[in-house]
């Protein structure tokens, strides 16, 4: 069994960690460009005609159906080849980050459609009338009143991509990007995997905790999101109030 | 540089053959996943002293890391550890020649059997604690009662997140030829490697998945109504149409 | 100042308003009375185009628009005009009563900050709440949720307030508290149209009765008039019933 050195742990962990910027990159990337995806094909869904609500959920299950390393190849090798000509040639010389910018927004389109129905079917249909109601407009009514509870619904989903991403991601050094996985793996390549096992207890010490903070970080904006949940903020005041009925002033 | 669509059409049986690799990954893994997984859940369900912190490390563990990553541990880690378990043993038994899909298996079930232990245990704290009494109350053993009324229950609310985790291990065993076994995206990549020509062996694996799968959907939504016949009923007159 | 004409809706095979007409003047406390399913609701709804009329048209304060309209400025011009106080309340579950009352200031109509909090800490005060400014829906009673549901109504000064039946979710206890904020501003000369089931309140408060049947107005007039002498026969089984209920309570 290969030998297990503290020195080479923190080597590999020193040598990985700076790739989390690459990491995070991407992660940021492409929940931005698959969120516009998915609330696109949230629309296409909900349209009157069929032939829009048919591609949508074509789209969802074909992606639901590939392996994210599947989806990774194909990007990879297959865009320079469908675009074809100088277009295909420039495409090839792109950096690995765009195709696995484009490969996670691809699934997180689809998985974000879903998470926009769930989370704008969570608020009541009330809510929306309230605010045309008082003289919003459908626009003013949305960014007021239905995006922050839809996002305050929305947040243990996104907490949850986040972190899948991050671990999908780890997949993408098969065509060579340099995030954490990527770069100890290159690490441990230069000195012939000698000490893969240390290497890989590096990761595990990378990537572990990196999740149950993240865990905990989704936890907490869950929480300062919504501060309309938390009860007992006046639980000093007189708290049977709430049943009493109120004597006017006048 | 052009689709190569002749390589396509001579490329797809050929990758098709090694789809019962592929399925049996997906069997084995499941079978030996959902006992553990099962456990697992009655572990934390009962909170058994001791064992259930255990779980729970092994469950964050699992959840934290990257599946590439556990699979190069059991892939790499495991024959060494097993080899000198058997060298103690003064066993005869050559770990370096048995066959890599049992790392496959193994690899595979880590992450399906938390997803499992996780939605069994759910399932179980959502059955009324007064079924597991009224079954008592008919004279059955604790025993009988769990099996018979609980574990059922739990099962049919645990169904749709199960099988979710056969459809996700289905496409992690695209996963399985980093440990040398040969399955579909394997042989996707020997013969794509063979002539340059990998987005069009890649097109051949993607169509055999989402046929896999949608195949796979179908049965998991025969298998669920199945299951769940005593929530929906037989006899379901709520579905004719009102008048 | 209201001026409602023809209005016919149908959900599917459904026909729920078969021809609907009636006059608000200034000032005026309209109770409009029903069996469930009579179409009370529905009209009211299609007056804040929360529903689409099928046909009819209403004149509101010198503006005439037809109640089929789907234009998103005509709409918003009438809503500037009106206010709507729901059955379930529909406070926004994001903004305390404070927020909840201004937004219709601040975002609909573009008031100033400061401005709009003195507004709404007046019409917050006139309900009784004046001690519950930073409050979140979910911590208030449904009676306070309601009032804070009126102080929102009030604030943008309408020309008229539509009430969907606005006690009937509350408990029984909570009621009176509701009702008395309504009929202060009875007194005070605000114009509503008040969808209710509370004979009392429509017998003492309102100038006018509308008795709907069945998607059309079976009898209106003044409350002694319908109250006591009902010139339908289905309006007095109606009124029966519910009278004798009420004197029951007493």
């Amino acid at each position: 069994m290969q030998k297990i050195t503290i020195e080479k742990i923190i080597y590999y962990y020193k040598g990985s960690l700076p790739a989390l910027g690459t990491t995070f990159a991407y992660v940021i990337i492409s929940m931005i460009i698959g969120t516009l995806i998915g609330s696109l094909i949230y629309r296409l869904k909900n349209s009157k005609y069929r032939i829009f609500r048919l591609i949508a959920s074509l789209y969802v299950t074909v992606v639901r159906c590939t392996p994210s390393l599947v989806m990774l190849f194909l990007v990879f090798y297959g865009l320079p080849v469908l675009a074809g000509g100088e277009v295909g040639a420039w495409m090839e010389e792109l950096p690995t980050l765009v195709f696995v910018c484009i490969t996670f927004s691809i699934f997180i389109g689809a998985s974000s459609s879903e998470v926009i129905r769930a989370a704008l079917s969570a608020v009541p249909k009330g809510q929306a009338e309230a605010g045309l109601s008082v003289g919003m407009s459908n626009a003013q009514s949305f960014v007021h009143i239905l995006l922050p509870q839809m996002l305050r619904n929305a947040m243990p989903n996104i907490g949850n991509t986040v972190i899948l991403l991050i671990k999908e991601g780890a997949l993408a050094y098969t065509i060579g990007l340099r995030d954490v996985m990527g770069q100890a793996y290159y690490l441990s390549g230069r000195e012939m995997n000698a000490y893969a096992v240390s290497m890989y207890i590096a990761l595990t010490l990378i990537y572990w905790p990196l999740t149950i903070i993240l865990e905990r970080l989704f936890a907490y904006i869950e929480h300062a999101l919504t501060p309309w949940e938390r009860k007992n903020r006046h639980k000093n005041n007189d708290d049977d109030s709430m049943r009493k009925r109120v004597v006017y002033a006048d | 540089m052009q689709i190569d669509y002749e390589f396509i059409r001579r490329a797809l049986p050929d990758i098709a053959r090694y789809i019962p690799v592929t399925l049996k990954l997906v069997v084995v893994s499941f079978l030996i996943s959902f006992p553990i997984g099962a456990l697992f859940a009655w572990i934390n369900y009962k909170k058994v002293k001791g064992l259930s912190q255990v779980v729970k490390a092994y469950m964050s563990l699992i959840r934290g890391t990257p599946v590439v990553l556990q699979i190069y541990v059991i892939y790499n880690v495991t024959p060494y550890i097993l080899a000198s378990i058997f060298e103690k043993m003064g066993s005869e038994i050559n770990v370096y020649r048995l066959d890599t899909t049992w790392y496959a298996y193994l690899a595979l079930s880590l992450s399906s059997t938390v997803t499992i232990a996780e939605a069994l245990r759910a399932g179980l704290e959502t059955v009324n604690k007064g079924q597991f009494e009224a079954g008592l109350s008919v004279g059955l053993s604790a025993k009988q009662a769990l099996w018979h009324i609980v574990f059922p229950q739990a099962l049919t609310t645990a169904m749709p997140v199960i099988g979710n985790v056969t459809v996700e291990l289905t496409k992690a065993t695209s996963l399985a030829f980093i440990m040398a076994v040969t399955e579909i995206t394997g042989r996707a990549k020997i013969i794509g490697g063979s002539v340059l020509r990998y987005f069009e062996a890649y097109i051949c694996v993607f169509i055999l998945y989402i046929l896999i799968i949608a195949v796979l959907e179908q049965l998991l939504k025969l298998l669920e109504r199945k299951i769940s016949v005593y929530r929906t009923g037989k006899h379901n007159y709520m579905s004719v149409k009102a008048i | 100042m209201l001026s409602v004409k023809d209005v016919y809706k149908s959900f599917g095979d459904n026909q729920v308003l078969k021809g609907v007409s009636f006059d608000v003047g200034e000032g005026d406390v309209v109770a409009v009375l029903g069996a469930s399913g009579s179409g009370k609701t529905t009209l009211l709804r299609c007056l804040e185009f929360f529903e689409h009329a099928d046909k009819g048209s209403m004149e509101l304060d010198g503006l005439t628009v037809d109640l089929t309209t789907h234009s998103g400025k005509l709409t918003k011009q009438i809503r500037q005009k009106t206010a709507f106080v729901f059955q379930n309340y529909n406070l926004f579950n994001n903004k305390t009563a404070l927020e909840n009352v201004m937004l219709g200031l601040t975002v609909a109509r573009k008031i100033n900050k400061a401005k709009a909090k003195e507004t709404a800490v007046a019409a917050l005060t006139k309900v009784g709440l004046k001690d519950r400014l930073d409050y979140y829906p979910c911590e208030l009673s449904g009676g306070q949720q309601q009032r804070v549901g009126i102080a929102r109504a009030l604030a943008v000064n309408p020309k008229i307030i539509y009430f969907d039946e606005p006690t009937s979710a509350l408990d029984p206890e909570l009621v009176g508290e509701v009702l008395d904020t309504i009929k202060q501003l009875a007194r005070e000369g605000t114009t509503m149209v008040v969808v209710t089931h509370e004979m009392s309140f429509a017998r003492d408060v309102a100038t006018k009765v509308i008795y709907m049947d069945d998607g059309v107005i079976l009898e209106q007039g003044k409350p002694d008039k319908i109250f006591t002498r009902p010139d339908n026969e289905r309006t007095r089984k109606f009124l029966a019933r519910y009278l004798q209920d009420f004197d029951y309570n007493i």
